[in-house]
């Protein structure tokens, strides 16, 4: 069983036949089409010259570390921009005697515009910028190609030079600026100094050190007052209590003991004498006598001490004072009290002080933060300032470089050939194209209108679509003169169809011969 | 007309005690030609008594195409140049006698479309079943309309036909069925009554013709040429009356609906298949050249 595609192919060459007038025509007419295309084809003539670009910018180098730039340099798209500038396309222009000066400004801007689509810019490898023109006239395309690449390459080179001198200035102008920065922090730092004389170093931590002293000295003279106060308080509960003591062994006292002494009189004469014995009658009534002497005596100290006592003072009674503990005691109170005035005065001084040393401090601290920004401000700038500086010798030298051509690096590695043979398609191409096209182009026809005609065609349509039982599939039979003709005509059509074949390659020859 | 057939018209005409129609066995001599006269008068009675075989053995054409005038004709032969149309029909035939089995049969050729090429068709198709030297066939031209077959016919003038049959003009069975130069093969022609005669398909007596030259011999096969099955009735009729319809299907030309439509209008039952006719074939360049000698 045959498949699908294989009867399908049968029935296009049975139909091919049956149509081959018509292909034959169809051959001759795309085949002569193509060839007078390829006839009057303009000839199109291209060169190209490749340059070697090692584009570093200036500037990156000598700023690298300290500026960043914001860009990568692209070199087609930067040959691109020269190349197709309007500056440059007039130079090329004028250079290659194109341009006349009777060229109207719309004229001009045509050729700007014809020379702009002619040309091609393209990065061939890492440093490699190929530039290439295509023209109908071989000479004024070697001509152009050669002058483009001359011209963008003395453009490169001023565009560089400018660069440089750009980087240079800008480089200096840079210096200027810091220098002046650097003056004017100098200058504030000087008047600050002079401002505030007692800014030396190591003025805070004096100033530091002297108000812990004077804390240490008020502390030292709080404790001493402290101490003198429990003194003068002991000492004056010693007082105190002597004089109640002194008071016990005053006159009472003395009452008491004369008291004690007649009684003892009394109970010797009493072991003797009875007690209507006069002595010991004058006896009893001496005790008597006293004990009445001590009882007022002791009334009054008691009025004394209470009325003292009201008044908040210490009774001390006055035979007392004379004592010489008394005095002694009394020495030492007064010793004390004096000893606390003096503290006192002296705390009073050293707090005074205190306050002083600390808003001094307070303020040589405030100072020295303004100077400590000002100095580092100074610091920064004068870092950069050196390292500008030494940047600024590396342009000056890359400047020189440029401008005495020695940092060049823009050549011409392919120079521009004088083109002999025209590119894009040639005759030959569209011959081979119309040949072949012609030959597949209506049997492709032929096949899509085979497809889509639903037209009973083979067997296998009867049998396989309709079910119908196919006995036999009957070729046409022609009388024999038609046979005959069939035959010549088919020969006929083969004969054509290589003639003209032969007719393509007789074009193509003459053509390579130069006869057309 | 053969010999035989007239042969056997003379013994039915003799045991009829109908004197021979001189006149009219002249009329018949003087188309054709001198081969005929020369045979002597004994001859002919000795060919009653024969067998069928035999009798179609000595079915001997007075005028017999050569290979040249076939292929002028478009009808096969077995030595052409180029055997795949010849070989196309033989295998049409031996799928025929297959489905028939050991009957000889009436078939029914009908095409589509118009210019199917029903006549090419059964014309060869007849002529390919008596390739083989004990059959024989018969083509009945139905096609009104356009009679093709009438350019086989040797006689001069106007042939009797069928349409002369059907209508009454011609009783006599044997005056309408004329040699075409084709060994073996013969036609009845439309007629010479034109198209009105078509109303006369339905009468029964076509029908008896069929079955009366069906049942003469057992090795004739009757092949009726029909118009186009879409627009005639009388294919339908005659495809009744036959025991095979063969849809002729030309190269090309007709949808699958189409095809599908007149394998409808035929039916099943009688719808023997397909021939797919008249296909392109790129001509074949062989060294075999046609023989140009005439028998």
């Amino acid at each position: 069983m045959q498949s699908e595609t294989e009867q399908n192919l049968r029935v296009l060459y049975r139909e091919a036949f049956a149509h081959r007038r018509v292909l034959v025509v169809a051959f001759i007419a795309l085949t002569a089409v193509a060839l007078l295309m390829g006839l009057s084809w303009p000839k199109k003539y291209s060169s190209s010259t490749t340059i070697l670009v090692e584009g570093r910018s200036i500037i990156e180098p000598l700023m690298s570390g300290t500026a960043v730039r914001g860009d990568v340099i692209d070199r087609t798209r930067y040959a691109r921009e020269i190349i197709y500038g309007r500056g440059m396309m007039t130079k090329v222009l004028e250079a290659t005697g194109v341009l006349q000066e009777d060229l109207t400004p719309r004229q001009v801007e045509e050729l700007i515009e014809k020379m702009q689509k002619s040309t091609t810019v393209e990065q061939v490898g890492e440093n490699l910028i190929r530039i290439q023109f295509s023209g109908t006239d071989p000479e004024l395309v070697y001509d152009t190609t050669a002058k483009m690449a001359d011209i963008f390459i003395r453009e490169a080179m001023a565009a560089r030079a400018t660069e440089s001198n750009a980087a240079f200035q800008f480089i200096n102008e840079q210096v200027a600026q810091y220098e002046g920065t650097l003056a004017a922090s100098e200058a504030r730092i000087n008047a600050l100094h002079k401002r505030y004389p007692e800014l030396t170093p190591g003025a805070e931590e004096d100033a530091a050190r002297r108000v812990a002293e004077i804390r240490g000295t008020i502390d030292r003279i709080q404790q001493e007052i402290r101490e003198a106060q429990i003194r003068r308080a002991s000492l004056e509960e010693q007082l105190s209590g002597e004089a109640e003591g002194a008071l016990m062994a005053g006159r009472v006292q003395e009452y008491r003991a004369r008291i004690g002494e007649l009684q003892q009189q009394l109970d010797t004469l009493r072991l003797t004498y009875h007690d209507t014995y006069p002595d010991i009658v004058q006896l009893k009534h001496q005790i008597q006598e006293l004990e009445q002497a001590a009882s007022n005596e002791e009334a009054k100290i008691e009025a004394e001490r209470r009325m003292a006592r009201a008044e908040g003072r210490t009774y001390i009674d006055q035979s007392l004072r004379n004592s010489r503990v008394y005095q002694d005691l009394q020495a030492q109170m007064y010793d004390v009290n004096t000893t606390i005035r003096t503290l006192e005065a002296r705390l009073a001084d050293a707090r005074q002080r205190l306050e002083e040393e600390m808003a001094a401090a307070a303020r040589i601290q405030e100072i020295a933060a303004e100077f400590q920004a000002l100095t580092r401000d100074h610091e920064v700038n004068r870092t950069i300032y050196q390292d500008l500086l030494r940047r600024r010798e590396n342009a000056r030298v890359s400047m020189n470089l440029n401008t005495e051509h020695q940092g060049f690096n823009l050549r011409v590695v392919e120079p521009a050939y004088p083109s002999h043979q025209p590119s894009g398609p040639r005759l030959v191409h569209f011959a081979a194209g119309g040949v072949a096209l012609a030959a597949v182009l209506p049997l492709g026809l032929l096949f899509g209108v085979l497809l889509v005609d639903p037209r009973v065609r083979t067997g296998s349509e009867l049998t396989n679509q309709l079910g119908l039982p196919l006995l036999a599939t009957v070729p046409h039979l022609d009388k024999p003169r038609e046979a005959a003709a069939e035959r010549r005509g088919l020969v006929l059509s083969v004969a054509i169809v290589l003639a003209t074949v032969v007719a393509v390659l007789v074009v193509l020859v003459l053509r390579l011969q130069g006869v057309i | 007309m053969s010999k035989i057939e007239e042969a056997l018209r003379r013994a039915r005409a003799e045991r009829a005690g109908e004197p021979t129609a001189d006149g009219a066995r002249d009329e018949v001599r003087d188309g054709w030609g001198d081969g005929e006269r020369q045979k002597p008068a004994a001859s002919r009675g000795a060919l009653i008594g024969l067998t069928a075989a035999e009798e179609i053995a000595h079915m001997r054409e007075e005028r017999p195409y050569g290979p040249a005038e076939l292929a002028q004709r478009r009808i096969i032969d077995k030595e052409m140049t180029d055997p795949r149309v010849a070989d196309a029909f033989r295998q049409l035939r031996t799928s025929l006698l297959q489905k028939s089995g050991d009957r000889n049969f009436v078939l029914t050729v009908t095409s589509v479309a118009d210019g199917g090429g029903t006549s090419f068709v059964a014309i060869n198709l007849a002529a390919a079943i008596a390739l083989d030297e004990s059959k024989t066939a018969l083509v009945i031209d139905c096609n009104l309309r356009q009679p093709s077959l009438d350019a086989l016919l040797q006689t001069e003038g106007e042939a009797a036909g069928l349409t002369d049959y059907l209508s009454g003009q011609e009783r006599n069975v044997e005056r309408i069925i004329h040699p075409v130069g084709i060994p073996r093969v013969r036609l009845i022609p439309t007629g010479t009554q034109g198209r009105s005669a078509m109303e006369y398909f339905t009468a029964p007596q076509l029908g008896h013709l069929i079955t009366s030259l069906r049942q003469r011999y057992r090795e004739r096969y009757i092949i009726i040429d029909a118009p186009p099955v879409k627009d005639s009735a009388d294919t339908r009729i005659l495809s009744e009356l036959s025991d095979h319809t063969l849809l002729v299907v030309p190269y090309g030309k007709t949808t699958p609906a189409q095809v599908a439509d007149a394998a409808i209008a035929i039916g099943e039952e009688k719808l023997v298949g397909c021939v797919l006719n008249n296909e392109v074939r790129v001509p074949l360049f062989s060294t075999r050249r046609p023989t140009q000698t005439y028998a």
